[in-house]
């Protein structure tokens, strides 16, 4: 009885960040989906087959996964020779939270209705 | 008793120990059931640490694992990659003027999901077995499949599609639960992890402990 199964089906940002990594100076470079992070919080890539790796390369594949809203880790293993990234979905931060506006407001009109009582006693 | 005759060249990048220690390593798998399709790799390109990777393991359990890092004291990690059918020990060269220690492994338990099942798990059981899938969960980062077989005195707990495991986690969760968990086997073949789950109304017939003994020189 399946307690839970992990989703292969790879999703429609992880293909077109596949389909963007070419790498002129890598030809032989493989890169395949291997699965979702727990709770739905990104994907993995891994990449096979890399002869050269530059400080370009791996800016130019930030970029690519930047450019779909996701932040990214890349892990080399020089011993296998496989590169891992993980691919995270940026966590939802509101700029200003509400609870934070109200509070201030109620500051500002405690401090506001201070200054007036001392003025309204002089 | 079978008696096992293994003979390797010493590998150019290793020291007599380190060449040992694989022979050894070779004994220890080559015993098992099922061996004869294994291979070995070994990378010792690197000054300080080397890595012997067995290729298509048979089965072993969590015990014959644990033998092997018993046989030698630098080693660094051992790793299971059940997708690649891969063992994986990594140790640090043989020098004489430099002693390790073992790091203690240490890693977060993760909250279970809601959208996970446990209804074929009794409520007696619940909390065993999902503090048992939580540490899983914690070692890894990516997700996996996982089952859950109840049988009369136990379930079977079937882990599939999961990222290269590191031992030391594995073996710390079992010494976690270890009036819970009574075996843990590596299918390779398979590519699955099998650990067996008591069942809180059967009786205890071994609790799984560790000795720790210290040698006096």
């Amino acid at each position: 009885m399946s307690v839970h199964r992990a989703n292969t089906t790879k999703s429609t940002i992880a293909d077109s960040i596949i389909d963007e990594m070419n790498d002129e100076y890598n030809p032989d470079m493989e890169v395949s989906f291997r699965g979702y992070k727990h709770g739905g919080k990104g994907f993995r890539l891994q990449v096979l087959n890399v002869e050269t790796i530059t400080d370009y390369t791996l800016s130019l594949w930030k970029t690519i996964i930047a450019s779909k809203g996701l932040t990214s880790e890349i892990n080399t293993n020089m011993v296998n020779g496989k590169i891992d990234i993980d691919c995270r979905v940026q966590p939802v931060t509101r700029k200003c939270p509400l609870g934070r506006t109200f509070y201030s407001l109620v500051y500002l009109s405690i401090f506001v209705g201070s200054l007036y009582t001392l003025w309204h006693r002089q | 008793m079978s008696k096992i005759g293994i003979t390797m060249k010493r590998h150019k990048g290793l020291s007599d120990q380190d060449s040992r220690f694989v022979e050894e390593v070779c004994k220890v798998v080559s015993s098992l059931d099922g061996a004869s399709s294994m291979k070995l790799k070994i990378v010792s390109r690197f000054p300080t640490k080397f890595s012997l990777t067995v290729l298509n393991p048979p089965v072993m359990t969590l015990d014959d694992v644990n033998q092997i890092s018993m046989m030698n004291d630098r080693i660094l990690s051992i790793s299971v990659d059940l997708n690649d059918s891969a063992l994986t020990i990594e140790a640090s060269k043989y020098r004489e003027d430099i002693k390790r220690k073992r790091k203690r492994v240490a890693y977060d338990e993760y909250d279970i999901p809601d959208d996970y099942d446990f209804s074929m798990v009794d409520k007696m059981d619940d909390k065993h077995v999902r503090g048992i899938l939580r540490n899983l969960l914690g070692m890894t980062s990516m997700e996996f499949s996982s089952t859950i077989k109840p049988d009369a005195e136990s379930y079977t707990l079937d882990i599939e599609d999961i990222e290269t495991l590191n031992v030391m986690y594995i073996i710390e969760v079992v010494e976690k639960y270890r009036a819970f968990v009574t075996s843990t086997v590596f299918n390779f073949a398979k590519k699955k992890m099998v650990m067996k789950v008591r069942r809180n109304d059967t009786p205890i017939q071994q609790i799984r402990v560790r000795k720790k003994l210290k040698l006096i020189r």
